[in-house]
């Protein structure tokens, strides 16, 4: 939840005193240019400080095609990542109520020496529409322009629909001229940060400010209609809304009052429009006015504005640490201010009662008694049983568990946040091993459960590598970058950048630690699927020599699949890494080859011919049948040794006995030589 | 280990097979040996001196029937030397020379005394020759084996060793 003090006349101090900074260091820089894609030639001695936004720093841009065409490049921030799913949309969609995308890619940003995404804009060429809180422009003498813009606006919140996706930057400061007339107005970047993350608590709905920040989602086109009526409202009135609230202030006005009357409250809405803002503040989304009903009424039709039964206060109240309270949103925010007081509410039945005699719902009372009963029967979990029955009570607010507010589409960037700033996770995996999400989709009318959902629980039980936590965030959010703390200095977005980061990110210092870690392995997962489970099985292993035979066969592939040809750091790294390989081989003079062979494969920067070096069928399958062969020789001699050694005794009997036998037959020739010799002698004489 | 009790036992089968003849036969064997050593008594005097060795082993020493025939066969392989000449100058004078001539004496028993010598010595020289014999076979293998060792790595000792260790399970 927000709860900084807006004053809408600073729109954005943070992004000025940043873009001095970036300015001063741009500066000291003045001749550094990048080419992009071998057209837009960044210049980052030309930082434009009135067009940065959403947290990315604005820079000239020049067309080596089209010189004369103005451009502007926004480096987006890697603390926020940028909406990744989004951009090949919005470089399709050509309106005349939005900023034109040209182009986006990763660069390198010479400020930090880091990669970051830049997205290539056409310049705005009339400027801001509000300087310092003040419209440039007067509407309240111009309907029919005041009634366009608006129309234009709902418009291109349709064609974003249609697309399924949401711009979720609607607001003041991020409205451009996009002539120098200043004729037209168009709305400027909505991808280069998190969905909504800058939105100030004015321009968003109820549910979306109790939300945190970082997990706001990319909601729907319902949430950008409400920015554009609160745009619209500020365009009118010819400045911003002066409000000196803090967000959880303006939240509970807003709950309190509902949005319509809380902003007529602040300025006094012309009664020209006032039918068309009633029905653009609606605060249930499903009664929310568009472009459809706003031409209508424009055109002069008559457009009910939807009272809806379930809107009508309920009958009785519910009393919550001394506080009055009867609509289920009210009951939700109310019942997670005061968690111990709620608990001890729903433990005693009176949630259950409420919702039976105040709401007259008796599907919604019996849920909340089943919750309730399994909570007495097990070991009791208060920030659980709140979350699930606020989800029961009221489906449109986020989920609330323990210090985290979130919708289920912002929960991946929330876990991208609290991993970048090195917090806890533990909340977050206890959320999804929990059915919180389950059950908050459950009773959605325009969302579905994510297909995988079901195994996500499965991933979070998991410990090994390629599953658990990181596993959960990339498939859930196509946006999320790769994390990897080994890519600080990167941004990675897609499978291919990862070799790529890998080699840049290459420590001499440290070339000893794994070329790989969980973050890498699950994104690689998930952008490649199911084809490299085999590496993952082999990655968690507890052999070294697998561990390094598996990542160097995904990098093999990885770099024949998607290049570049040559990543000598990598190699470096990875032929360090994979010297456990050589133990596979028994042979020692082979294994002293092989190290010598690896110190002159590796400058070559291919690291299938390092795997090809170290795992070689043939040869492998040689040196086994040699230490087979030797190893039998070995256990012949050994039998040997031991059996003469043994049996000396007994041996040395043998001898004598083998002796005695020579003996007696030398004794049984001599006496024959001897009867021969005689006999002979004695026939002679 | 058959043939040697075969052979020991040869002694006590001429005994019984003495025993089981009458006593006119046993006269007679007895009249015809006396006989014989009466018209032969030069020869059965140089046998009994030339064969003495021989004869007392067989006396003191029964049961050692390799002794007796390696000590025997060389005892008879010199008394050869001296009996083919009795038996060209038969004579019953010869039978002084025989007692006085102390180098025929010296020759029959000398050779006894090669029997002994090659009956006591021989195994021995061939055991002493046996176990340098097999102290080098071991320096051999032992060679042989740290050769392996170096090329193969001490693996092939581990792996040796849990081969035995298996085979003895």
């Amino acid at each position: 939840m927000t709860d900084e003090n807006i004053d809408l006349n600073v729109p954005d101090t943070a992004t000025e005193v940043e873009s001095k900074a970036a300015a001063t260091d741009t500066e000291k820089k003045s001749d550094t240019k990048v080419l992009f894609k071998e057209r837009y030639e960044i210049d980052f001695s030309k930082p434009l400080p009135h067009l940065n936004n959403n947290n990315a720093i604005a820079f000239g841009v020049s067309d080596r095609i089209d010189s004369a065409r103005k451009l502007f490049a926004l480096i987006c921030s890697n603390d926020t990542c940028p909406r990744l799913s989004v951009l090949p949309y919005l470089k399709s969609i050509e309106h005349p109520a939005l900023m034109k995308l040209l182009d986006f890619g990763t660069i390198f940003f010479p400020q930090d020496k880091t990669h970051k995404m830049a997205l290539i804009y056409a310049m705005p060429l009339g400027g801001k529409v509000f300087e310092n809180g003040v419209c440039t422009i007067n509407f309240k003498n111009n309907y029919d322009k005041f009634k366009q813009t608006l129309l234009n606006i709902l418009e291109l919140i349709d064609v974003m629909k249609s697309m399924h996706i949401t711009h979720r930057a609607i607001r003041t400061d991020n409205l451009y001229f996009s002539d120098e007339n200043k004729s037209e107005i168009i709305l400027g970047d909505c991808a280069a940060s998190f969905p909504a993350f800058h939105q100030p608590p004015v321009f968003e709905t109820i549910e979306s400010i109790y939300a945190d920040k970082d997990a706001r989602g990319n909601g729907n086109d319902k949430n950008d209609v409400y920015s554009a009526a609160v745009t619209a409202l500020c365009l009118f009135l010819g400045h911003d809304l002066a409000i000196n609230l803090s967000g959880p202030e303006i939240l509970r006005q807003k709950i309190k009052k509902g949005s319509f009357s809380f902003f007529n409250a602040l300025e006094k809405i012309p009664t020209e429009f006032s039918t068309v803002f009633r029905g653009l503040l609606q605060d249930v989304p499903s009664f929310r006015w568009g472009h459809t009903q706003v031409a209508n009424v424009f055109d002069g039709k008559q457009v009910n504005l939807n009272s809806p039964a379930s809107l009508e206060r309920p009958k009785r109240a519910l009393n919550i640490n001394g506080e009055k309270v009867y609509m289920p949103h009210d009951v939700v925010y109310t019942m997670q201010l005061y968690p111990d007081e709620a608990y001890s509410l729903i433990m005693q039945g009176k949630i259950a009662d409420w919702a039976k005699n105040g709401l007259e719902n008796e599907k919604l009372t019996a849920q909340i008694e089943s919750i309730v009963k399994q909570e007495q029967a097990s070991a009791g979990n208060k920030d659980l049983t709140i979350a699930r029955i606020s989800i029961l009570i009221d489906k449109l607010f986020p989920i609330r568990y323990k210090n985290i507010t979130f919708f289920p589409d912002g929960v991946a960037k929330a876990v991208f946040s609290a991993v970048k700033a090195k917090k806890s996770i533990k909340e977050f995996i206890e959320i999804f091993s929990s059915d919180l999400i389950k059950l908050w989709y459950q009773d959605q009318e325009y969302l579905r459960t994510p297909s995988n959902f079901t195994e996500f629980r499965v991933y979070i039980m998991r410990q090994e590598i390629g599953y658990g936590i990181e596993r959960i965030i990339y498939d859930l959010d196509a946006d999320i970058p790769c994390i990897s703390p080994l890519f600080e200095k990167e941004f990675v977005s897609s499978a291919p950048q990862v070799l790529k980061a890998l080699d840049a990110a290459f420590d001499q210092t440290n070339i000893m630690a794994q070329p790989y870690d969980r973050m890498i392995v699950a994104f690689l997962r998930c952008k490649m699927g199911k084809k490299i489970d085999e590496f993952i099985s082999g990655l968690n292993s507890n052999r070294n020599e697998v561990k390094a035979s598996s990542i160097l066969q995904l990098y093999a592939m990885m770099q024949t699949k998607f290049g570049p040809t040559k990543l000598v750091n990598l190699a470096h790294w990875l032929a360090n890494f994979a010297k456990p390989m050589i133990q596979i081989y028994h042979n020692k003079k082979y294994q002293r080859y092989l190290e010598k062979e690896l110190l002159k494969t590796y400058p070559a920067g291919k690291i299938y011919e390092i795997y090809n070096l170290l795992e070689n069928e043939q040869t492998l399958e040689k040196d086994r049948n040699g230490f087979a062969s030797v190893l039998n020789e070995f256990n012949l001699l050994n039998l040997e040794k031991s059996k003469i050694s043994g049996n000396s005794a007994k041996l040395e009997e043998s001898a004598k006995a083998a002796a005695l036998k020579l003996a007696t037959i030398f004794a049984v020739l001599a006496m024959i030589v001897s009867f021969a010799y005689n006999l002979i002698k004695w026939v002679l004489q | 280990m058959n043939q040697k009790n075969s052979k020991i036992n040869k002694g006590p089968q001429f005994a019984k097979a003495y025993k089981n003849l009458s006593f006119l036969q046993k006269f007679l064997l007895f009249a015809l040996l006396i006989f014989l050593i009466f018209i032969s008594f030069p020869i059965v005097l140089l046998l009994i001196f030339g064969l003495l060795p021989t004869i007392t082993i067989m006396y003191t020493d029964r049961q050692n029937y390799d002794k007796q025939l390696i000590i025997g066969c060389f005892n008879i392989s010199g008394v050869f030397f001296y009996l083919f000449g009795l038996l060209s100058k038969f004579s019953l004078g010869l039978t002084n020379n025989i007692a006085d001539n102390i180098f025929m004496l010296i020759v029959m028993l000398g050779c006894a005394a090669i029997g002994v010598l090659v009956y006591s010595e021989l195994p021995n020289l061939y055991a002493y020759f046996y176990k340098i014999s097999a102290q080098k076979r071991i320096e051999r293998i032992d060679a042989k084996l740290n050769k392996l060792r170096e090329e193969w790595g001490d693996d092939i000792a581990g792996s040796s060793l849990e081969l035995s260790d298996n085979t003895s399970k």
